[in-house]
């Protein structure tokens, strides 16, 4: 399991190819994330801009899925802030609930039908049923 | 499930949503938890007896009538409530493992 030498710790921010004039996506201020006392996330600070790619390498339990569940707002950090455009985010804030997907490595399927699994965002969302067969056809598609 | 949780919540789920959706999702389970638990209770004896002590219109569930009518020498009567209880529970049980296998 991970100790405190091999945390994943990147001291690095995403590229800035997307600009300065946008507000940061991403700032994030001494994070760190418990897994039951278990140091999991250490990050001083880490910058993403717009329209830019980062991409996490490190070895297995470094902490890169716990770092996504937080970037997710799956999880909330233990101590820290995680600020999304440059807002505090509160857990379940609808403001981000809507912004922020994460799919993960195992990704869930619901005990429904393809339809169904495809519309849930769409449900989620408050959509009227009736464009929902228009959307997910759509997604099909692809 | 946590990679379920993890699915609803990045879907854009809020908290009841998650549970909501959550208790769906373990329908089959739930169901076939009460279900069994039913059963249990349907052919509970001993406890019914012990605790309820089995007065008439009270108390009396069928498998204490069993119980009573055989000791009174009434086998007829106890095997008739049997015959009931059974179908009772064999209906229980064949729903149960019907919803086992959609599940």
């Amino acid at each position: 399991m991970t100790d405190e030498h091999d945390t994943f710790n990147p001291h690095w921010s995403g590229n800035r190819a997307g600009g300065d004039q946008d507000t940061d996506i991403y700032q994030l201020f001494n994070i760190k994330k418990y897994h039951k006392r278990q140091l999991a996330v250490d990050i001083e600070s880490l910058t993403i801009s717009p329209a830019s790619i980062t991409g996490l390498i490190g070895p297995n339990g470094s902490g890169k899925s716990s770092l996504l569940r937080l970037l997710a707002f799956v999880d909330s950090p233990s101590e820290g802030s995680i600020l999304f455009k440059g807002r505090k985010v509160a857990p379940f804030d609808a403001s981000v609930r809507f912004h922020v997907s994460l799919l993960p490595q195992e990704p869930y399927l619901l005990k429904r039908s393809v339809f169904d699994n495809i519309a849930y965002g769409l449900v989620l969302r408050g959509i009227n049923r009736s464009r929902h067969a228009e959307a997910v056809a759509g997604a099909l598609r692809w | 499930m946590q990679n379920e949780r993890i699915t609803l919540i990045s879907l854009g789920a809020d908290r009841k949503q998650v549970v909501l959706s959550t208790l769906w999702e373990a329908r089959y389970g739930i169901l076939a938890a009460s279900m069994n638990a039913y059963g249990r209770v349907m052919t509970e004896v001993g406890i019914a007896m012990m605790v309820g002590g089995n007065i008439k219109w009270h108390t009396r569930t069928i498998t204490t009538a069993i119980a009573l009518e055989t000791s009174k020498g009434q086998f007829e009567m106890g095997i008739a409530l049997g015959l009931i209880l059974m179908a009772i529970a064999a209906m229980v049980n064949i729903s149960l493992s019907f919803l086992r296998n959609r599940s």
